[in-house]
Formats: structure tokens, C-alpha cells, sequence
């Protein structure tokens, strides 16, 4: 210990300084490098993958919602990912960093109660909102205020699988480029 | 020794001081971004039944189009681009406005609405499909979800749907009424801001070409649009000065490389479902 008594008091700084450095840079590179071999989960039903960050190139395959990825890069709109050590890049906007979770299917039952609430509401809601300053705001809409779940059902009754959607958009695609 | 001692202590009292302040700032970056989330299954359930309620609105003010085969055609249009969308947790639902107004709305929980206006300015598919890949932006990037903060829990304006149902008290069904009413100024009159309309544009764009259309068809349909901005008030009011809309969909163009994308503009098949 003799030997680091007779440094000279500089050179000692320029040690400690030079330790907290390393252990610094050490200790900082696994917590801010948060999206470099990262698991993320694909959210979209489908997700195109493709060999560069551009859809002009080749699609290298298609991914499925809840797989897993690995996030090694990022840039613009894209995500370059591997998927069982198959690289390539993907859209930021089909991924997500949780898992995703099914279609939710909202209990009918309680709509209806809800909607017939919601259609008693109005006269009751202007009594308070004039209490409450909301007015102004309120009567912008009075002349047109009122709801229509009869079209709102309608529209939710129009059933459209993802697989006619698909056949339909691809035929399209498919006659578009026939001569 | 004494001096090894004070630089061994001084490099752990560094070290734990440092790990300290990392660990807390990302624990407060895992709890605000939970808090932000909007995605557990009350949020959810909150998001769906607020744009219901929403939808049902718009449709009071506008009517249905009662035309079968256009609100199919639509419906089949939206249903393949939402499938790039990352919101699997919701249904998409479409449908078309009976309105001379050239406008597109989108209600939380995934109700998309295009009206018969807008309709009739389009000139195929490519348009109509990008047009609706921004409206379904908006939805998947909770735009007015965020704004109006629709929550399932208690904490929130709208977190009294549980007790809405349960025949809770008429302070949650005001702070409930309120929050649609300042949806319906955001869709009708207000408008998002320009970084959603911004964010929702590119989103549109992208969509569209994953599923094959011309990138370029959204900015195609805004510089038509252009036109009817100062004779008629009402047109496309949910939107933000369309220059600026435009210049950003050409960087946008320019820097994903979709320049010279896919051609695919679908006008024959439009004309026969849209405007014959």
C-alpha cells in the first residue's frame, strides 16, 4: 500500500475519476439500452415483415398476433426485429411491448340498460349543465342532440370476416394488374 | 490504506447512488406508462362503450346510408386495412353518413363513419382505403381517449360506467355527458391537433400500402379537397389547414420511399360500387 501513498495526489483523482468512469459506463449501458434485444409482441392480425425498412422490399414473411420478437433497432417508422432468429424489419405501429389481449365482447344486457339511460339523460343533463357553466357548450349541440342505437345496431350487425376482407382486397389487387 | 479505502468507498457510494436514481426514474417510467396505457380491460370496456354512445350520437345527428352493398363495400375496404392495425382487442365497424358534408369521423372503440360527400369526391379504392386508415388511426392511437382521459377505473371522468350501469349516481352520468359532448366538439367542430391529424395521415398512408394501395392516394384526396376549404365551412372541419398536411405526407412519401410504390388505385371497381 506503500506504492499508492507515494502517487502523487493528481494522478490519485485521475484514477478515482477514471474507476467511476468505467463503472459508470458499465452499470448505465444495460438500463438505458431499452430497445436494443428487446421482447415485444406483435398486435395487428397481420404483420409483413420485410428484408429492408421500406415496403418496396422483399416481404420476407408474416407474422400473427401475440408472437414473439426480438427488437435489436429502431428507425423511423420501423422496428428491425428477428422472429426465430429470421431477421428482418417491421411496421412500429403492429407492435407492442405487453401481450396482447382478445376482442373484447361488451355484455348486451348491460347496454341496454345503459342506452336506456342515455336516452333519458339529455333533459336531465341540462338542468346541470346550466348549474355548471356548460351551457353554451351544451346548446351547440341541443337542436341536433339526440342518439340513434337502432342504426348504431344496425351497423354493428353488418358482419364482415377478416378472411372475406382479405379475399376481397386481394382479388381486387389481383384483377387491378390483369392486362 | 486509508487512501484505497476512500477510493473503494467513494467508486460503491457512486455506484449506489447511481443505481438508486436509475432504478426509481424507471420505475416512474413503468408506473406513468401504465397509468397512460389505457389497455387494461376496464380502459377497454370504457373505450368501446363511451364510442358506442358516441357512434349512436353521430348517427342521431346523421343518418345511415341506407344502401346495403356501399356499407359493405366500405365495411370490407376497413375490415383488411384494420388488420394492420395493433388494436386487436377491438372490432372495427363501418359505416357510410347520409350527408353532402366531406368529412370521415372515428368514435373510440372503433366506429369509423365516412360520409356520402366524401364519397362522391373520391376517384377509387386507393383513396377511400386511406381515408379510412386514418380515421382507424385515431382510434388506435386513442386519440380522443387520451384527451378526454377514458378510463375504466374510478380515477377518471368517465370511470363511472361500472356504477352507470349499477344505477350510480347522476355525477358520473354529467361528468359522462360532458366528456361525450367534448368528443362530439373534437369530431365536429374543435379538431385534433395537428401532430394526431399528422401521426393519423402517416398511419393512413402506411396502412393503405401494407395492404397493397397506392401510398400516395391520401395526399391525392386532400389536394382535391383543397378546393372546397374556403367555399364551404363545413368541409373536412375536422382537419388542420391541409397544406401543411400535405407537405408532411410528401416527407413521409419521400422518406419511407413510397415515391414510386404500388399503382394500385382500384378505380373501376370503385366507380361500380360508389358511383353508379
Amino acid at each position: 500500500m506503500k506504492t499508492i501513498d507515494t502517487i502523487p495526489e493528481l494522478v490519485k483523482y485521475c484514477i478515482i475519476a477514471l474507476l467511476l468512469a468505467i463503472f459508470f459506463f458499465l452499470i448505465q449501458t444495460p438500463l438505458s439500452g431499452a430497445e436494443i434485444n428487446k421482447v415485444m409482441y406483435i398486435h395487428s392480425a397481420k404483420a409483413p415483415v420485410y428484408s429492408r425498412p421500406n415496403i418496396q422490399s422483399e416481404k420476407i414473411m408474416e407474422l400473427k398476433t401475440g408472437m414473439e420478437i426480438m427488437i435489436l433497432e429502431e428507425k423511423g417508422f420501423w422496428y428491425q426485429m428477428t422472429y426465430q432468429e429470421i431477421p428482418g424489419w417491421i411496421f412500429k405501429l403492429m407492435v407492442r411491448d405487453t401481450p396482447p389481449i382478445e376482442t373484447r365482447k361488451i355484455d348486451v344486457t348491460q347496454l341496454a340498460e345503459l342506452e336506456s339511460k342515455a336516452r333519458k339523460r339529455p333533459s336531465a343533463y341540462t338542468t346541470t349543465a346550466s348549474a355548471r357553466g356548460l351551457k353554451t357548450k351544451r346548446d351547440r349541440f341541443a337542436s341536433q342532440y339526440k342518439n340513434d342505437f337502432h342504426a348504431l345496431e344496425k351497423m354493428e350487425s353488418m358482419v364482415i370476416s377478416r378472411e372475406e376482407a382479405d379475399k376481397f382486397i386481394t382479388d381486387g389487387m389481383k384483377n387491378e394488374n390483369t392486362p | 490504506m486509508k487512501t484505497l479505502h476512500k477510493i473503494v468507498l467513494t467508486v460503491f457510494g457512486w455506484s449506489l447512488i447511481w443505481i438508486s436514481l436509475a432504478d426509481a426514474g424507471e420505475a416512474r417510467k413503468r408506473i406513468s406508462s401504465t397509468a397512460n396505457d389505457y389497455s387494461n380491460l376496464s380502459d377497454i370496456e370504457a373505450e368501446i362503450r363511451f364510442g358506442r354512445d358516441l357512434s349512436a350520437r353521430i348517427l342521431g345527428n346523421y343518418k345511415l346510408l341506407k344502401d346495403e352493398k356501399k356499407n359493405k363495400y366500405i365495411g370490407l375496404i376497413g375490415t383488411g386495412l384494420a388488420q394492420y392495425a395493433g388494436r386487436p382487442e377491438l372490432k372495427f365497424y363501418f359505416g357510410i353518413l347520409e350527408t353532402d358534408e366531406i368529412n370521415a369521423f372515428a368514435a373510440p372503440g372503433g366506429y369509423v363513419f365516412i360520409t356520402k360527400g366524401a364519397l362522391a369526391q373520391m376517384e377509387n379504392e386507393a383513396q377511400l382505403a386511406a381515408v379510412l386508415g386514418h380515421e382507424i388511426a385515431h382510434v388506435v392511437k386513442r386519440h380522443v381517449v387520451r384527451k378526454l382521459n377514458i378510463k375504466g377505473d374510478q380515477g377518471s371522468a368517465t370511470g363511472g360506467f361500472a356504477g352507470m350501469i349499477g344505477g350510480a349516481t347522476g355525477s358520473f352520468r354529467e361528468a359522462f355527458e360532458h366528456s361525450l359532448l367534448e368528443a362530439e366538439e373534437i369530431l365536429f367542430t374543435k379538431g385534433y391537433k395537428i401532430e394526431e391529424e399528422i401521426e393519423a395521415d402517416q398511419f393512413g398512408i402506411l396502412l393503405a400500402s401494407a395492404a397493397g394501395y397506392a401510398p400516395d392516394a391520401l395526399r391525392d384526396f386532400l389536394i382535391k379537397c383543397k378546393r372546397f376549404e374556403s367555399g364551404n365551412p363545413k368541409t373536412d372541419s375536422e382537419h388542420p389547414p391541409h397544406e401543411i398536411r400535405i407537405r408532411k405526407m410528401n416527407e413521409t412519401l419521400q422518406a419511407e420511399g413510397l415515391l414510386n410504390g404500388s399503382n394500385a388505385k382500384m378505380r373501376n371497381r370503385f366507380n361500380d360500387y360508389i358511383h353508379k
